[in-house]
């Protein structure tokens, strides 16, 4: 383990890039939601497969880093609250979460439903009842808010002063 | 020096029961929730987060409450609350180039590409005060524009298109560079750049509009214009070890500032525009601007400049920006310093009979 | 290796390292005297319960670690990088915290960072793996937080290791702490420690 590579690759399953890509948006549709509209969304999942933890719902920091400039090199621009859980279900499969805020109720939601959706055979139910829905409300409230702010945009107009 | 004074326990109790009852305030008005104030004093709990350097809404509402609207208090009670965290890790750089718009205006370029979104802002109001927000009632709708595409708000950094002819200074990028941390490691000086803006960003506004200020009034070489100011939401990325792959942990708004300044240029470089940044959590304009014209003044030595105004020297600026090691040093001098205090008295009564047995003397 | 095979870390992780913390912090303010663990939790092989409970209550993100060649096994190496996010270090020299089995303190000992007299606190933490104490080579301890003398042996420790823990001591402030990790206590020798040779 005494070096950097070992330990990383000892920890991960093989996974092929696209389903990393996939993996990659309903995790971050899991961190968007809202705990409440999860637990709706959660409670309308059936069969819902026995699990235990691997690593409890824990809470703590990332520190976030911004860049110099803007495009520049890394600084550390100040922490994150984080709260992240792994499980196990019952037929093997390890799900986790990593979620900004401090909600134990949520990360265990969604570290459960991120090991259910690596099971092909659940998954195009899961992502009708419980993704889709998510993906469309994150569209449209990304939508309104950059409709206000085009709103406020300048449309600049020319004067013509003087004579030429 | 302090001595352990007992007595206190029951007075301490009852203070700070007063303290809870003086909190709540009349019992006839409706309490605050914590969600009015995440909604409805926003930028108060925006500084509580970036000056507390935590980001999250919740906890800054929460400890403002708690505070009584003393937000250096509330700061104070968000870093403590953090040092009872683990970390996790580092995030990835946040890319506020593809920053998702609320506002970005530029002083210096009128036609910047995606154009100046003025947003949420009080420029341009008159400062009035609106006798109508006393009385209750619905808020007005925001105006939304439906003709227009993602390009619309595309948000290249303004700076990096004139960077492109050399006129104004382009940020060197390192990926591999591990930047300091003062929250791991004490603060040495001089101190690099990356570690300055992590001191900076979690800097006392007003302490940093104030010596931001002095370098407009000719305290430091500096002739700032505001390049860009934006604000917006990105999304925060981390890599779980479990994972190997960059996971969306969510998305934070920030405030980002880059000045630019005037520089004559030097023996090794030909003269152009340097550049001053200032970043700050939710939104936090004054507190971006006031920092980019510090940070640019930081940079004296690197640019070949002559220290010799405050907001120039690093040791200065940097050992005092933090409100919460200010405060607690401050404020510690209303705990008990009787000992102290007595033996001071003691020598201050000695040194006066000296001087009045002297001048008795003299007067023989 | 699969991610199916990781080991749980601690069950109610707040509280199990809350206590956890402070067996280890007394074991350490109170050299010799042998703690026993207060959780057991699953442990990765061929560490055990005291290595385990080690590593999960002290090691984070912001430590680096070294773990022996004969105790790295995957399990171990996967175990350490999920519940503590430490960091793995190529030499020896630059770790904070490091586990060996007892029989690799000798050789071991003198290549640990020691700290500056400016940060005598960047000295590393040994974790050595022991079978249990008692019935081995004994020695006297004294010094701060022992009222007298109090003597210890943990399985496994030679003379050649007492020699070289010896040493350490006489480099106080700077030098080595020591964890003895075994499989249901653990026990602590810190740098502080002065070690004499036992009266019988």
């Amino acid at each position: 383990m005494n070096g950097d590579t070992g330990a990383a690759t000892a920890l991960r399953d093989a996974q092929a890039p696209e389903e990393t890509a996939a993996r990659q948006e309903w995790m971050a549709l899991l961190s968007w939601a809202t705990t409440a509209r999860l637990s709706t969304l959660w409670d309308g999942v059936p069969d819902k497969p026995g699990a235990r933890f691997l690593r409890a719902p824990e809470c703590g920091l990332v520190m976030t880093q911004g860049r110099i400039g803007g495009t520049g090199s890394p600084f550390n621009l100040g922490e994150i609250t984080v709260t992240r859980c792994s499980v196990i279900l019952d037929n093997g499969t390890v799900g986790h979460a990593y979620q900004a805020g401090r909600d134990k109720a949520k990360a265990e939601i969604s570290a459960t439903l991120d090991a259910m959706m690596q099971d092909p055979a659940r998954r195009v139910d899961l992502d009708r009842t419980v993704f889709q829905p998510l993906r469309a409300e994150r569209a449209r409230k990304d939508a309104a808010r950059a409709a206000k702010a085009a709103a406020t945009k300048v449309d600049f107009f020319t004067m013509v002063r003087g004579e030429d | 020096m302090y001595v352990a004074v007992k007595g206190g326990e029951k007075a301490i109790d009852n203070a700070h029961r007063l303290l809870a009852e003086t909190r709540r305030g009349d019992t006839g008005v409706a309490e605050l929730s914590v969600d009015q104030i995440r909604e409805q004093l926003k930028l108060a709990v925006d500084r509580v987060m970036t000056e507390g350097s935590v980001y999250d809404p919740e906890l800054a509402a929460l400890a403002i409450k708690q505070a009584r609207g003393d937000l250096i208090e509330a700061i104070f009670l968000v870093r403590a609350y953090r040092t009872t965290l683990p970390r996790f890790g580092t995030s990835k750089p946040v890319e506020t180039g593809k920053m998702r718009l609320e506002r970005r205006i530029s002083a210096t370029f009128k036609d910047v590409p995606g154009g100046q979104v003025l947003g949420p802002t009080f420029d341009y109001t008159h400062r009035l005060i609106d006798f109508a927000l006393a009385a209750e009632g619905e808020p007005p709708r925001a105006e939304a524009r439906e003709d227009f595409s993602e390009e619309t708000l595309a948000a290249p950094h303004v700076l990096d298109l004139l960077a492109e002819e050399g006129l104004v200074e382009r940020p060197e990028r390192d990926d591999e560079a591990v930047p300091g941390d003062i929250t791991r490691h004490p603060s040495e000086f001089p101190m690099d750049r990356a570690t300055r803006l992590q001191s900076l960003a979690r800097g006392d506004e007003s302490y940093l509009l104030a010596l931001g200020y002095s370098t407009q009034r000719g305290y430091a070489k500096s002739h700032p214009f505001a390049g860009e100011i934006r604000l917006g939401r990105v999304s925060v990325e981390y890599v779980p070890e479990e994972l190997g792959f960059p996971v969306e942990i969510g998305e934070i708004e920030l405030t980002e500032c880059n000045m630019i300044n005037q520089f004559a240029g030097s023996k090794k470089v030909a003269p152009q525009f340097t550049r001053g940044y200032g970043v700050a959590m939710g939104h936090g304009e004054r507190k971006a601007m006031a920092m980019s014209l510090v940070d640019r003044s930081l940079r004296a030595v690197e640019l070949g400049e002559e220290v010799k105004a405050p907001a120039q020297d690093q040791e200065f600026v940097l050992e005092h920006c933090d409100n919460v090691q200010a405060t607690g040093f401050v404020e510690h001098l209303k705990l008990p310093h009787y000992v102290d205090f007595q033996s001071e008295l003691g020598l201050v009564r000695r040194m006066r009979q000296e001087v009045e047995s002297n001048l008795a003397e003299a007067a023989e | 290796m699969t991610v199916q095979e990781l080991t749980p870390g601690f069950s109610d992780p707040v509280r199990d390292a809350a206590v956890s913390f402070r067996c280890l912090l007394n074991a350490m303010s109170r050299p010799g005297l042998v703690r026993a663990l207060p959780v057991q939790p699953d442990c990765p092989a061929p560490f055990n319960a005291g290595a385990t409970v080690i590593a999960l209550s002290l090691l984070d993100a912001d430590t680096t670690v070294w773990v022996a060649d004969s105790l790295a096994s995957p399990v171990v190496t996967a175990h350490i990088a999920f519940h503590t996010g430490a960091k793995p270090v190529a030499t020896v020299g630059d770790a904070a915290f490091v586990f060996a089995p007892i029989a690799e303190l000798p050789e071991l000992l003198p290549q640990l960072s020691i700290g500056t007299p400016e940060y005598p606190d960047r000295a590393a933490t040994l974790i050595a793996l022991v079978d249990g104490f008692g019935g081995a080579e004994e020695r006297r301890l004294s010094g701060p937080g022992i009222d007298g003398n109090t003597e210890m042996a943990p399985i496994g420790l030679n003379a050649a290791g007492w020699d070289v823990l010896a040493m350490n001591a006489g480099l106080f402030p700077l030098g080595v702490d020591t964890f003895f990790a075994g499989p249901s206590s653990v026990a602590a020798l810190p740098r502080s420690t002065r070690i004499s040779p036992n009266a019988a």
